[in-house]
């Protein structure tokens, strides 16, 4: 874990890497979305009430997830 | 194509998809395959074979997640969100459900070699060992023992040895 924490510090400022950090987080973002907007569809959450959890318009929401639920 | 594996084969075959999924792997690949076998051979393989661990093929092989790497860069687990999201959710949740990851061409690949493995030593059902002999054929699961230090040619001739000397016993 201290090993971690320092290469941490010592990559905290090389572009590369946190660039890569980045993607990786929004791939990460993506999927938990996926997840938690189906999970809520399942549930009977209307597309109002989930883009309001979401802090997004109705339609963007729909927009984006409605062919997967 | 599973309809000639044993049952030990085959809960090897699962483990190797519960180690591509939790390394966030889109497809079972060699590697996962190798883990899997491994760790269910290894106490056997320990005496002739020391480099040939589970562990140390799964730190060599898991070393190139580049996606759990970036993450814990800015000290996110990418494991421990899975894990997490998992234990909700179920097996696979993250990547879109329990449905069954795909093999790569390699894994594939050495899922037939397994197969001609067992034509060519007369087994009539192909169990774990057998997959093993298949990864050891070609492949990256080759490259990895080799990288450890265990050498897949001479771990194949000695599992094939042991194995036409139980067939005669």
């Amino acid at each position: 874990m201290q090993a971690t924490e320092a290469a941490e510090r010592a990559t905290a400022k090389d572009p590369a890497v946190g660039l890569r950090a980045v993607a990786a987080l929004r791939r990460l973002l993506e999927q938990l979305e996926a997840l938690q907007v189906a999970n809520a569809r399942e549930r009977g959450w209307s597309w109002k009430e989930i883009a309001d959890a979401l802090g997004v318009s109705r339609q963007a929401a729909h927009k984006k997830h409605r062919r997967r639920s | 194509m599973f309809t000639r594996f044993t049952r030990e084969a085959r809960e090897a075959v699962e483990q190797a998809e519960r180690e591509a999924r939790s390394l966030g792997a889109a497809a079972v690949a060699e590697e996962h395959l190798l883990v899997a076998v491994l760790d269910r051979r290894e106490t056997r393989l320990a005496a002739d074979f020391p480099g040939a661990t589970a562990e140390r093929v799964r730190a060599a092989a898991g070393a190139g997640d580049p996606d759990r790497e970036a993450l814990a860069a800015i000290g996110i687990s990418l494991p421990e969100v899975r894990r997490a999201v998992e234990e909700a959710f179920g097996p696979g949740a993250l990547e879109g459900g329990s449905r069954r990851l795909p093999f790569t061409r390699g894994a594939k690949r050495a899922l037939e070699l397994a197969l001609r493995e067992a034509l060519e030593l007369g087994a009539r059902r192909i169990d774990d060992e057998l997959v093993l002999l298949g990864l050891l054929r070609e492949g990256r699961a080759r490259d990895l023992l080799a990288g450890l230090g265990a050498d897949p040619e001479e771990l194949r001739a000695l599992l094939r040895r042991r194995r036409r000397g139980r067939q005669v016993a």
